[in-house]
């Protein structure tokens, strides 16, 4: 038990060290903290090392159709997303109250969904996939507009962010950019390059809100009640929010709560489906 | 929570110290080879065989010079360490969460790509791996299996076998035209059935009569009995390099994995020394599944 407030003055003095003034405009520090605050740099050489993760939660939706309509409020019974930031990729599967299930995905320049099982259409025999390309900007969008996108994101961006002070808090504005392989990260934008992203950070430096204009539609995201979600023989000090939710032109489309998360970097893989893939990239 | 904090501290140094020591450069670790002695290691005339065929006989050391081991928070002005866990802060809990973070970041392609249906059974054993409900195999001490033990520390070849000596574990690799023995006559073993051949310098190792237990690595990379490897060893000079690929049934694609480099021990008086055996004590202990 002597660990814990050992283990506690560490951590105080740590953060406190990495933090950087409350209203620092310095790219790189607020870079570092940004990525610092979620738990993504680990290891002496503090590299990013979120690659995969996996969240489950519930909460209410509604649908946007292709035409911008936001459909009746749901109940979401059980989400769980996975993300690949290193194909990129992401899967959404939601069960609804009244049963209904989706299995949604993006993997760089395909969308598909999954029908009957995760990973469907991979091979013979196994679900099937249903090619959904008219979807893979705004699932993009979606993917980087998440916490962990939106760092990762905002640091590719590179000397094309700038950081200002609204209101007491640090606004991260940035376009978003095509990228090389890296090993945490392939920063795979297709039709939104170029598009700004605007993150407000809380005090902590992890975002609070991101901001996003596409299409003439205006995406906004907000996330609160940070933690490490994960079980509690599991914690890795990668921390999400647990309330996030995504409007569209002023409208609820999601307001989900988070209750597990694995972010020890979980076997996460997107391959693309020979029946999506012969429907070309986007 | 004491034993638990004895245990992680202890399982924590033992890793600093592999982590620093072994072949793990496609984990991203360790600082590359050295590049020079590699090269000049490489310049040297290949030995050969009566035959003309490669001599891999010999002891074969890793490429990093010792200079190349040392821990990141060597104070080189002190001589003292201030970090040897290799962690953000030091301390023995930080350590093994960003251990077992860190190494998960395995990319893309070098990640097995399962089928689907194996999925969850992946997470599972990752997530399970230093428990009684998913064991890693090599946490048990059983044998890595093929390709997991890598690159051989030392080859001892003849005109009809060869034999691939790890610090634990023997293989026979028979280079005499045999074929495998017929599937209804496979054992199911840990390390298989060994054949080789030669494609010009490189030598071409198939091994079938695998029993399935063994994975392919540490984050729940589990295998069939349908596992097939294929190894390809080539010797530059006084150089060996090792690579592998693995077809199985549960597999989408084949697996890659390698290359990894050695050199020769030049020492004219070589010497092993023998490796402490391997004794699962730690299972029982283990209260979190946090491992790294």
């Amino acid at each position: 038990m002597r660990r814990h407030p050992v283990g506690c003055a560490v951590f105080i003095v740590t953060l406190a060290a990495a933090v950087p003034h409350a209203q620092d405009t310095d790219r790189a520090k607020v870079f570092y903290s940004m990525a610092n605050s979620l738990g993504m740099l680990r290891t002496v050489q503090e590299l990013d090392s979120v690659m995969t993760l996996e969240v489950w939660g519930r909460g209410t939706m509604r649908d946007v159709s292709a035409d911008g309509t936001i459909g009746p409020e749901a109940q979401v019974k059980s989400l769980h997303a996975q993300f690949a930031w290193d194909f990129p990729g992401m899967r959404v599967e939601i069960v609804r109250a009244s049963g209904q299930r989706t299995i949604e995905v993006v993997s760089g320049t395909h969308a598909w969904n999954e029908i009957d099982k995760l990973g469907g259409g991979l091979e013979p025999g196994y679900g099937s996939a249903a090619p959904a390309m008219d979807q893979v900007a705004v699932r993009l969008l979606r993917m980087w507009m998440t916490p962990f996108g939106a760092v990762k994101a905002a640091r590719a961006a590179g000397d094309q962010a700038r950081i200002t002070i609204e209101g007491g808090r640090t606004v991260v504005t940035f376009p978003l950019v095509e990228g090389k392989p890296e090993q945490t990260v392939y920063m795979v934008v297709g039709e939104l390059k170029g598009t700004p992203m605007k993150v407000t950070l809380d005090a902590r430096y992890r975002p609070a809100q991101v901001e996003v204009t596409f299409r003439g539609r205006k995406y906004v995201n907000t996330y609160s009640n940070y933690g490490d979600l994960n079980e509690s023989d599991l914690k890795a000090d990668i921390f999400v929010p647990a309330n996030v939710v995504a409007m569209v032109d002023g409208q609820m489309v999601l307001d989900l709560t988070i209750d597990k998360t694995n972010t020890y970097n979980p076997y996460v893989i997107m391959p693309v489906p020979p029946a999506v893939q012969k429907t070309g990239a986007r | 929570m004491r034993q638990r904090t004895v245990i992680g501290s202890l399982g924590a140094v033992i890793a600093a110290i592999t982590l620093a020591s072994g072949d793990i450069a496609a984990q991203g670790g360790p600082p590359p080879p050295a590049a020079a002695a590699l090269k000049d290691a490489a310049s040297r005339p290949t030995p050969r065989r009566p035959g003309g065929v490669p001599d891999f006989t010999g002891i074969w050391v890793q490429t990093r010079s010792r200079a190349d081991n040392v821990p990141a928070a060597l104070d080189k002005t002190t001589g003292t360490y201030t970090n040897i866990l290799r962690g953000r802060t030091g301390n023995p809990v930080d350590f093994e969460r960003d251990s077992g973070v860190r190494q998960r970041v395995v990319p893309r392609e070098a990640r097995p790509w399962y089928k689907p249906q194996y999925w969850e059974r992946v997470r599972f054993n990752d997530t399970h791996g230093h428990s009684s409900q998913a064991p890693d195999p090599e946490f048990l001490c059983m044998p890595p299996g093929v390709p997991r033990l890598g690159i051989p520390q030392e080859i001892v070849q003849t005109d009809s076998h060869m034999v691939f000596l790890y610090p634990l574990h023997t293989r026979r690799i028979y280079i005499d035209g045999r074929d495998h023995p017929p599937e209804e006559q496979w054992l199911g073993t840990w390390l298989g059935h060994s054949v080789g051949r030669w494609e010009g310098d490189t030598l071409v190792v198939s091994t079938v009569d695998f029993n399935g237990q063994e994975w392919l690595g540490w984050p729940g990379w589990f295998t069939s009995p349908d596992k097939r490897v294929i190894e390809r060893i080539r010797r530059v000079g006084n150089t060996l390099t090792w690579e592998a690929e693995v077809t199985d049934s549960l597999l989408l694609q084949p697996w890659k994995t390698g290359p990894q480099t050695r050199m020769v021990d030049l020492n004219p008086r070589p010497e092993i020394e023998e490796p402490l055996p391997c004794i699962e004590r730690d299972l029982q202990h283990i209260v979190t599944r946090e491992r790294g």
